[in-house]
């Protein structure tokens, strides 16, 4: 028969073991959320050839029920008064059904928001193999897009205004 | 609100009011015709741009939520009323006291018990229902955690345009079913109800 000290063992076993699988979860959503901000402020750069934005960096406290309490980052794009956040919602969160192209999306590996505090822009991460790839959506009229330059554009200029 | 296109419709247009005064406040506070009617105005006198932008922007934060909460109990109001009317017909054709009052307490877990148990059953109508089933189940999860305050981790996150997608589809699909069977007031002769 099994002893205690057996089963804590297995117990502790197990408990290490989902801790490794949360943390790797963690890590992988952090850097991909990393990546995007790189894109990003590529993008920005870009665009703002005399340097009149303001770019900044934040950190944000999420709490999950599948993998607990963590810190990922988030940016801030100031011009004169206005503001523009990209904010780090979740990795697990429900997908959008929705039609894109030829592709039918119902999966979601992670989401964040473009907003200017009203006006709001959904990104969702809907592949990650061969490398992510995110959707944006408008809150007027819900009409997905791939995340590209052009489409980035058009939303910050969209919060901006 | 009474219908998942009420909740909906509150929903824009909460969410275009707060923007319009955003907007208001944002970009033309500083050229309103302040001298005059406004600065007359009790409300208008003492109101700070800042503050109502600070105002409106944590009003907006919480709208989302909000709606999720609102589409989902527009939702359940209108499956269980549905159900429990369904129920009552059948109820009328059965003299069998046994059987009535067996009746009678399934519509009182309709009308009072847990949504979930409302749902559940209607599993068994086969694979389309069990996956539509478990999508709003996700949705009642996060209205769940909104209705509690927030409090504890965060369960998938649902937007509002999502939530309603999901709710109207399980009801489009309920009322196809019933629209596949066989109507129980025709075939047991009962007079009419309100579903």
């Amino acid at each position: 028969m099994q002893s205690l000290k057996e089963y804590l063992e297995i117990q502790a076993d197990e408990a290490l073991r989902m801790k490794e699988e949360r943390e790797q979860i963690i890590k992988e959503w952090t850097t991909s959320i990393y990546n995007l901000i790189g894109q990003v402020r590529v993008w920005l750069n870009d665009a703002d050839p005399h340097h009149i934005l303001e770019i900044s960096t934040a950190s944000h406290r999420i709490r999950e029920e599948k993998i607990g309490g963590y810190d990922a980052p988030g940016l801030i794009v100031r011009l004169n008064a206005r503001e523009v956040r990209l904010i780090p919602i979740s990795r697990y969160n429900v997908g959008p059904f929705t039609t894109l192209g030829e592709a039918r999306i119902d999966r979601s590996f992670g989401r964040v928001d473009l907003t200017e505090g009203g006006l709001k822009y959904t990104l969702y991460r809907i592949q990650t193999e061969p490398s992510d790839k995110w959707i944006l959506i408008d809150d007027e009229d819900y009409i997905p897009r791939v995340l590209d330059r052009k489409g980035f554009e058009e939303a910050v200029l969209d919060l901006f205004r | 609100m009474n219908t998942l296109e009420d909740a909906w419709n509150w929903y824009k247009e909460s969410k275009e009011q707060h923007r319009l005064i955003q907007r208001l406040a944002r970009n033309y506070w500083d050229d309103l015709p302040w001298e005059g009617k406004l600065d007359r105005d009790d409300h208008f006198k003492q109101a700070d741009k800042d503050k109502i932008l600070h105002s409106v922007t944590r009003g907006m934060e919480h709208l989302d939520d909000l709606a999720v909460l609102v589409l989902f109990s527009a939702f359940e109001s209108l499956v269980r009323s549905r159900i429990e009317g369904q129920l009552r017909i059948v109820r009328n054709t059965i003299e069998h006291p046994v059987l009535g009052k067996a009746l009678e307490e399934a519509i009182q877990r309709i009308e009072e018990g847990s949504f979930h148990w409302v749902l559940e059953p209607f599993k068994s109508k086969g694979e389309e229902f069990r996956k539509h089933i478990e999508e709003v189940n996700q949705v009642r999860r996060y209205r769940n955690w909104v209705a509690h305050g927030r409090r504890g981790k965060k369960p998938e996150a649902v937007s509002p345009a999502i939530a309603r997608d999901r709710l109207n589809r399980l009801f489009e699909l309920l009322i196809k079913m019933d629209a596949s069977e066989p109507d129980p007031e025709t075939a047991t002769g009962v007079g009419p109800a309100s579903v």
